[in-house]
């Protein structure tokens, strides 16, 4: 915990700066928070690690979450008329 | 001819009666346009025997082969500019014509950027066939410019390769408007294109021959649910040669379902989302191909819809009127942690392929909000960066951040309780 800024503070930059380059001061106040407060400096690691992971997922080629769900035969059928109508 | 595009469309201004000429550098060919309407939808008829693509330039409310008096002399409004390409897909030329240097032209702003009334162009380039009557849907009065390897939105048709950007057209804002008015070409009096900046090369023109085209248009209501969204803006990729049409259904549909239920979360949008994709690949595949596997090709094209998708609502939703505080607390934390977040083990390479751990992702991101979702989603899986999520959705920058911000608290608040507690860790 830090004399600088709210841990609620530092989580909002904690993102941002997944985002965007913040501005040096703003950088440097994160910093210092992350050097001396573990829950935050846990927090950049776990939203870090959930981006990352979301990323690797989608380069083994599914940018996608899992679902049992598919197209039904009746969507499918219906797709399917329409692009032939269409062709 | 490495890189010509030819384009056309832009900003309609002034007056209903004629709009800016559209020039095709070194070919002395003109187009001019007419206002396009809203949501209209027109019939390209081809003609001529040159190969494609063609760029399409359909007048709306005009007859076919309307002739319209001005000025000076007689133009004909709309139609199709008979293109061929001898490579495909880099570029165009004219056919018939003097082929010297075609150059790259923009959505050329003829007018001056003082407006009296603005209607927005957008035109659909397809590879086309003689004999061909191929519709045309004119989103949203043009839908908005895709942001071009120059830097900024354009209005008009671009046929030609993508990587300098496809055509659609149109302006969002008045505000974008006027930006790019600026910076867009402008004609002298000479009818030569000044270049609004660097990098775009000067073209000119001497005489309006007959460049050979028709046109043809239609107001059938029963296509207005054809194409909703910018339908070339949703043409980002190259088509892959080789795969037919009648096989997408069985091939791809539920990729793309997933792809398309995992952001837009209802059966009923993503059915829709499917297949607004395969009827605007299908319009575009004529006229591209090129490298990219098929499906990566599709969702490039579905990720466009969606994106039309979030733009359209993100106007009327509550995004603008975001909470500030009120909502941490919810998700732990009130200026401290209330329960500190923990180290977590776990190798996210090893993760990202354990369905067990991507079921428990999806019982998360369910219960996230949906503009939370549809963003991160952006923002990960599809690894667009932030400032490109903003222009295409719409949504600004500082919204953004907060609504990554948000999904990011949520998503590491269940995931920290429903996966990484010491019980269920593997």
């Amino acid at each position: 915990m830090s004399a600088v800024f709210s841990c609620r503070e530092a989580a909002r930059l904690a993102s941002e700066a997944q985002d965007h380059a913040l501005p040096m001061r703003q950088r440097m106040e994160l910093r210092m928070h992350i050097l001396m407060c573990a829950a935050c400096r846990a927090y950049e690691r776990q939203i870090i690690f959930i981006d990352s992971v979301f990323r690797l997922r989608a380069r083994h080629g599914k940018p996608d979450l899992p679902t049992s769900e598919g197209l039904d035969a009746a969507a499918r059928e219906r797709i399917r008329a329409r692009l032939t109508k269409d062709q | 001819m490495d890189e010509a595009d030819l384009a056309f469309g832009g900003n309609q201004k002034h007056t209903r009666d004629w709009q800016q000429a559209v020039l095709v550098p070194g070919s002395g060919l003109q187009v001019d346009l007419i206002p396009l309407e809203r949501g209209h939808r027109g019939v390209v008829n081809v003609v001529g025997d040159a190969e494609g693509p063609h760029c399409g330039a359909i007048g709306i409310g005009q007859a076919p082969d309307a002739i319209i008096a001005l000025g000076d002399g007689r133009r004909k409004y709309g139609g199709l500019v008979r293109g061929q390409c001898d490579d495909l897909p880099t570029g165009c030329r004219q056919v018939g014509g003097d082929r010297t240097q075609p150059g790259e032209v923009a959505g050329a702003e003829g007018a001056p950027p003082a407006a009296v009334e603005d209607h927005d162009g957008g035109l659909a380039g397809e590879n086309l066939s003689e004999g061909d009557r191929r519709p045309i849907w004119l989103p949203h009065g043009g839908g908005e410019g895709y942001p071009t390897a120059h830097g900024r939105r354009r209005g008009g048709l671009r046929c030609g390769r993508y990587g300098r950007g496809l055509g659609l057209g149109g302006f969002n804002s008045k505000k974008a408007r006027r930006a790019d008015a600026r910076q867009q070409h402008e004609l002298d009096g000479h009818g030569r294109f000044l270049a609004g900046e660097s990098g775009v090369p000067r073209g000119s023109y001497s005489s309006i021959g007959d460049p050979g085209w028709l046109s043809g248009t239609t107001t059938d209501p029963d296509a207005r649910h054809l194409l909703p969204g910018a339908l070339m803006s949703a043409t980002p990729e190259p088509r892959p040669a080789g795969t037919d049409p009648n096989q997408w259904v069985d091939t791809h549909a539920d990729n793309l379902f997933r792809y398309a239920l995992t952001r837009l979360r209802r059966r009923e949008d993503a059915e829709d989302a499917v297949q607004e994709t395969l009827l605007a690949a299908l319009q575009a595949q004529r006229a591209f191909r090129g490298d990219s596997a098929e499906l990566t090709w599709l969702m490039g094209i579905l990720r466009h819809k969606i994106v039309d998708r979030i733009r359209l609502t993100a106007r009327d939703s509550t995004l603008e009127a975001l909470p500030a505080e009120e909502l941490d607390e919810w998700h732990g934390i009130f200026d401290h942690w209330r329960s500190p977040p923990k180290s977590w083990s776990g190798d996210p390479a090893k993760l990202s392929e354990d369905a067990e751990f991507w079921q428990q992702v999806r019982k998360c991101f369910a219960a996230l909000p949906e503009r939370q979702a549809q963003i991160f989603a952006l923002r990960t899986f599809d690894e667009l960066e932030a400032e490109d999520i903003c222009k295409q959705t719409g949504v600004s920058a500082t919204n953004l951040w907060v609504l990554l911000h948000r999904a990011r608290l949520r998503l590491r608040a269940c995931l920290e309780e429903t996966w990484f507690t010491p019980e269920s860790t593997p």
